[in-house]
């Protein structure tokens, strides 16, 4: 693992969480798996400014962050951009629609082997 | 003169004062009337004015003249030109040319300001004042006119005629104190002319002294009084007044004037006699009576004796009645057993009538005490009248006491302001008079300015000061009265004609008389003896019976004929007469010859000739035939004249019973006439009654046709216009004089044709209509009324018709419909909008019934609507009735919308069900009142359920996430013992997960909102160390729950270094942590500094390790915040600086 999934190589990979603990498991979980690039922001501003700043090939959006706000809009700007997006949630309600609209969808909690298959199903 | 006239007032400025109460306001404008600008007058206004109200006067008249109007204040000084008003509840008078106001002494009723006023004006102005009275009720102003008459001023009355009221002015007349009567609005021109002509014709009169005595000699023609000897000065005042009044400028007109109205010399002769007399005048002067002189009287008088008392000039009696109220005083004091006689005597018959009657007026309650009136008074309608006790005591007679023959032995005589119009040789008449008729030691009771010279000769002072004189004792001089008396003058003459010769040639006359002139005798025209000589007495004789003087029934009865043949002699002067007689005189026989001789002054002298001889050219009376045939003819001449005196008086006697008969069917008649008069007076007073009572009806229904502004047009049966109202000539072209007409002859603004069709059609049916028409024009509509109307209310016939402008109406009319229409269909759509709502809602009143609701709120209350309707709250739903009461009750008394109340109870249909209603509450106001209040009701019963399940839910799943934490921990204790190596990883695991358990389960019991500071870091610090190892130290700040989270664990980090390398890790360690809240240019900040001291020397770390990654990832990223580490060798400092509001914002996140 360490030396990480080679699909994933040269990719940069855009990272929201807003749990502390779980960005920071994460964040390692996704450098393990090969990226070359993880940008882990807890914010949807500080999202937001990432993607002004640098293109990504690769979201992985937590959908209830930032007290109450929701990172739809951010996946929607980033997929017509033709970034990969995936959206993780402990609640499966939107699961389905987000899939019809051609987005990834992780139920959290997420192992790391389920999140690097998500991510490479998508590619 | 106004032209010379400064405006100073001078001793001849003329005042006038005006006396008015009752209507006077309107009669002394009237006055004003004729006042000229520059007039030069002082007039003064003496008003009856109700002393409690401010008087409008000055305003009503200022508006009426431009001279100054001033209302008086004490003091004021008076100038020409001026009219000065007395002020309410002052009686004033003038003196040296001011005026002085003094407060009413006498109570309301008894005042007599104008009395007053004049009295002062008399006193000060005399001649120059003038005293006018107006109308009013009463007699104030008639005793004042009379002074100012009496000192030589001018009196007026305004015309009882034209006088609203005519008490006042009547009074000043009755009283015989004016001088002119007269219009109010003609007095000021009356005045005027008075003023300079009584200026030129006493300037005139001063040089007629001739005029004057012709006018006194004609006095005394009418009057039979003499005034030669009255004072010029006055009497020539008074021509001076009576010839300014009848507006005669020169003498001789005057005389023309008085010799031609006979009534004129009376009206002179009462103003000569004008005299002011009042009860007790001057009565310090009657205190001196009282006191000094009556006493002594009554005293002297003897047992059963007799007080004879005169009152010379008494004129209308209240000085007699003085006099006399205090000897019966005195008498009934003393108890003297007397009799009081007072004569009061006047040559003024009027004056004496008035006397007699003894009524006199309220105003002499002034001047006679209330004790003295009660006792000698008998109160009448307007005033007082003598009583039975006076008028025994005194007796008025007309007596002049210059001419007439006085009384005598008299105790007292009262001759008061007569003398001093006397010139002296009359004033010493007069004293002569009083002399005379006084018993010795008797009184004389003068005027207070009387001082006649001729007293002192007679009398002797007995007051000075009260001009009372006695007597002198003597014999009185005999009288001579018959100076003044034509009728006694031929006597005198002859008898003093002798006296003129020496004493011999009277001797031998004498003599000559008494010895050889044969017997004569004098007889006047009348027939009387006058005188005869001692020889004639025995030619005369006297017989039985009544005793004459005539010389026919003195003679011996047989010259009895020949005397009354002698006395038809002619009346010329000269005449003679003779006669014989031959026959038997007083038994002897005679032969006489007797003369008549006619004198000068129409007297006969008689002389009878003692003779024998016969001369047979002289007629003979006596014995023979021609004697006897004179006395056949004598009887037959007397049988002729009694039978015809017997016939006449036959005749008069049967006239006398025919008049008689006829007085009396006069006097049925005039019985009848009088009750005939009374009813028809009544009936005049009924109809005059009836009269005002039309005359206001007719006037209130012009008022009300005039004011209902009603185009109204009256027409007859052939349609000819009666009336019409002022309205009406907007619509025909009416003008005043068209009342007549025929209707069709006039311009109308309407369908002429129409119109009059209907008015017959009206007359026709007498049924009244109402019909539209259009004005020709076709701007108007107008909706005309027609009436069927009687012109004279009996049986002819008419109409009226009314029309009305309702162009405007109609508009209205339409507009109202309008507006009608647009307010159903808002009713509509509020109606249609409540019945739908889908919120319950209802109308409550007062007494909390249904007014209105909606079907969904009969829906929750489980009930029809219809059913609601009449019934209250408790009657549909009584389990909550208490709670919803109280909610409109105060919505009554508040008006204040009360919301968001929750009412708990069942509704009737379904009592196992509770139910939860959320209901708003809202006043509905109507014209600013209260009239419902509105309620608006909400089932929320499913969804606070929900709301409660949720919340179990809620907790539920906290108890498990608490759980979960402490299985994880369990899951990682249990690991730890069983590997073998990295017991110390394990440890680190196991610390964290309980980290974070006590994180969350501080946040779980604040319901995940927030925590306090302290709270989040005491934990993993003080509670494990102690307070001797660490200290907290900082404000109580509450975070939310995310930065709660990411506290808690950057503490438990820095805590887990502390125990490893730093302060916590040796027993010296201290930690001291504080937190404050920074506002300043740099931001809101929390500051959070960690600070580690005492413990092991400090190594910054070498490499990054999990610990200061999680403090990054949680300040720094997900708090973005700052964090700083500061490795001081002495121990760590370790700053954090958060956003204030990033992490005080609570979320409320249940």
């Amino acid at each position: 693992m360490k030396n990480g999934e080679p699909q994933f190589a040269g990719l940069r990979v855009l990272y929201l969480e807003d749990e502390i603990l779980i960005a920071l498991d994460v964040t390692s979980a996704l450098k393990d798996a090969g990226f070359s690039t993880v940008k882990t922001v807890h914010r949807l501003k500080d999202a937001w400014e990432a993607i002004e700043a640098e293109a990504y090939d690769v979201a992985l959006l937590d959908i209830n962050v930032d007290r109450r706000q929701t990172s739809f809009e951010l996946g929607d700007h980033l997929k017509k951009n033709d970034t990969i997006v995936v959206f993780a949630s402990g609640n499966g309600t939107d699961c389905e629609r987000l899939r019809e609209q051609g987005f990834q969808f992780i139920d959290k909690p997420f192992s790391h082997k389920a999140l690097t298959e998500t991510i490479a199903e998508a590619l | 003169m106004d032209d010379q006239r400064t405006p100073q007032f001078a001793e001849d400025t003329i005042v006038l004062g005006i006396g008015a109460s009752a209507g006077g306001l309107e009669a002394f404008q009237q006055l004003l009337t004729g006042l000229p600008e520059d007039h030069g007058m002082v007039l003064v206004l003496i008003q009856h004015l109700d002393p409690d109200h401010n008087s409008l006067m000055p305003e009503l008249i200022a508006a009426k003249t431009k001279s100054p109007v001033h209302s008086v204040t004490d003091g004021m000084e008076v100038e020409p030109g001026s009219i000065y008003l007395i002020p309410p509840g002052f009686e004033m008078e003038i003196e040296g040319g001011r005026l002085k106001l003094e407060e009413f002494a006498s109570p309301r009723g008894l005042r007599r300001p104008i009395d007053r006023f004049f009295q002062s004006l008399a006193r000060e102005h005399g001649e120059h004042g003038v005293a006018v009275v107006l109308s009013g009720t009463g007699s104030d102003g008639a005793e004042g006119a009379r002074e100012v008459k009496g000192a030589g001023g001018l009196v007026f009355v305004q015309d009882p005629r034209e006088a609203k009221y005519d008490g006042m002015p009547q009074s000043v007349l009755d009283r015989g104190g004016a001088d002119v009567v007269s219009k109010a609005n003609e007095i000021i021109d009356v005045v005027r002319d008075y003023f300079n002509l009584r200026i030129d014709t006493q300037e005139e009169l001063g040089e007629e002294h001739e005029f004057l005595s012709r006018i006194i000699r004609h006095v005394r023609f009418r009057t039979g009084h003499d005034f030669s000897e009255y004072k010029q000065g006055t009497m020539m005042r008074r021509i001076a007044v009576r010839m300014s009044v009848l507006n005669i400028a020169r003498p001789g007109e005057y005389l023309k004037y008085i010799a031609e109205h006979k009534q004129e010399a009376d009206l002179l002769f009462r103003d000569l006699l004008i005299n002011v007399t009042s009860f007790f005048r001057d009565p310090d002067h009657f205190e001196t009576l009282r006191k000094q002189i009556i006493p002594e009287i009554v005293e002297n008088c003897e047992e059963h004796g007799e007080i004879r008392v005169w009152c010379a000039g008494c004129s209308t009696g209240e000085e007699a009645y003085s006099i006399a109220i205090l000897f019966a005083e005195e008498v009934s004091r003393t108890k003297v057993e007397c009799k009081v006689i007072v004569f009061g005597t006047d040559i003024d018959e009027a004056a004496l009538m008035k006397a007699r009657a003894g009524q006199y007026p309220d105003s002499i309650r002034e001047n006679v005490s209330a004790e003295l009136l009660d006792r000698y008074f008998v109160p009448r309608n307007s005033g007082y009248e003598v009583g039975a006790r006076l008028r025994e005591m005194v007796r008025f007679s007309r007596h002049s006491f210059v001419k007439d023959p006085p009384f005598s032995k008299l105790d007292l005589v009262s001759c008061r302001n007569v003398l001093i119009y006397f010139k002296e040789k009359l004033q010493e008449t007069a004293v002569r008079v009083f002399h005379y008729a006084l018993v010795e030691g008797g009184y004389l009771f003068v005027g207070p300015s009387e001082n006649p010279a001729p007293v002192h000769e007679y009398f002797n002072e007995a007051s000075s000061r009260a001009r009372i004189f006695r007597r002198r004792p003597g014999t009185a001089r005999p009288l001579d009265l018959g100076t003044l008396s034509g009728a006694t003058k031929v006597l005198t003459s002859l008898r003093e004609e002798p006296s003129g010769g020496s004493t011999e040639i009277r001797d031998v006359e004498k003599m000559l008389l008494e010895r050889h002139v044969p017997p004569y005798l004098h007889v006047d025209r009348k027939g009387n003896v006058v005188f005869a000589s001692d020889r004639a007495a025995r030619y005369l004789r006297v017989r039985g019976g009544k005793i004459s003087n005539a010389l026919t029934s003195m003679i011996a009865p047989e010259l009895e004929a020949t005397i009354r043949r002698l006395l038809r002699l002619g009346e010329k002067s000269g005449d003679v007469g003779e006669l014989e007689y031959q026959g038997e005189v007083n038994g002897s026989e005679m032969r006489l010859v007797i003369c008549a001789n006619r004198i000068a002054d129409g007297s006969v002298l008689i002389v009878i000739h003692d003779q024998l001889m016969l001369s047979p050219d002289r007629a003979s009376v006596g014995e023979g035939a021609a004697q006897d045939d004179y006395v056949r003819l004598l009887e037959s001449e007397l049988d002729e004249a009694k039978t015809a005196v017997q016939t006449t008086v036959e005749e008069l006697e049967t006239s006398n019973e025919e008049l008689k008969s006829s007085n009396e069917e006069m006097m049925s008649m005039n019985e009848e006439l009088q009750s005939a008069n009374e009813e028809l007076s009544t009936i005049n007073d009924e109809l005059q009654e009836k009269l005002r009572a039309l005359h206001q009806a007719n006037n209130d229904l012009r008022n009300f046709t005039e004011s209902a502004r009603i185009a109204t047009v009256f027409l007859d049966d052939e349609m000819r216009l009666v009336n019409f109202t002022p309205e009406a000539e907007q619509y025909f072209s009416f003008v005043e004089g068209d009342e007549g007409r025929l209707l069709s002859d006039l311009n109308s603004v309407i369908d002429h044709t129409r119109l009059l069709g209907s008015c017959r059609r009206v007359l026709h049916d007498q049924i009244e209509l109402e019909e539209r028409f259009d004005s020709i024009a076709g701007d108007e509509v107008l909706s005309v009324r027609v009436m069927p109307y009687s012109p004279d209310g009996k049986g002819a016939r008419g109409v009226v018709f009314t029309l009305q402008d309702v162009t405007d109406l109609r508009q209205a009319i339409r507009e109202a419909r309008v507006a009608q229409a647009q307010a159903e269909k808002n009713a509509n759509e509020i109606e249609q909008i409540y019945r739908t709502s889908p919120m319950a809602m209802a109308l409550i009143d007062r007494d909390f019934r249904y007014v209105r609701l909606n079907q969904k709120l009969a829906e929750i209350n489980g009930v029809p609507l219809e059913d609601h309707y009449g019934k209250t709250i408790r009657d549909i739903i009584p389990a909550v009735a208490d709670q919803t009461e109280e909610l409109a009750r105060r919505i009554f008394e508040t008006g204040k919308p009360i919301h968001g109340i929750e009412v708990k109870g069942t509704i009737r249909s379904d009592p196992n069900n509770p139910r939860i209603w959320l209901s708003d509450w809202d006043p509905l106001m109507l014209d600013g009142e209260i009239v419902a209040a509105s309620a608006t009701v909400r089932d929320v019963t499913e969804e606070v359920r929900t709301a409660e399940s949720l919340r179990r839910v809620m907790r539920e799943l906290e108890h498990r996430v608490k759980n979960m934490l402490a299985n994880v921990a369990a899951l990682a204790n249990q690991a730890r013992r069983e590997v073998t190596s990295g017991k110390d990883v394990y440890e680190k695991l196991t610390n964290r997960i309980e980290a974070l358990a006590k994180t969350h389960a501080l946040l779980t019991a604040e319901q995940w909102t927030s925590a306090a500071l302290h709270d989040i870091i005491a934990p993993e610090t003080e509670a494990v160390y102690g307070t001797g190892k660490v200290t907290l130290e900082g404000p109580n700040i509450r975070v939310n729950s995310h930065a709660t989270l990411a506290l808690g664990m950057t503490i438990h980090e820095l805590a887990t270094n502390a125990a490893k390398y730093g302060a916590f890790s040796n027993d010296e360690g201290k930690v001291r942590v504080t937190w404050s809240h920074i506002n300043d240019a740099r931001g809101d900040r929390l500051i959070i500094a960690w600070e580690e001291e005492g413990g092991p020397p400090v190594k910054p770390p070498t490499s990054q390790g999990f610990g200061s990654e999680l403090i990054g990832a949680a300040i720094d990223a997900n708090l973005n915040g700052k964090s700083k580490a500061d490795w001081d060798e002495s121990g760590l400092r370790f700053t954090i600086e958060l956003d204030y509001d990033e992490v005080s914002n609570i979320d409320e996140e249940r």
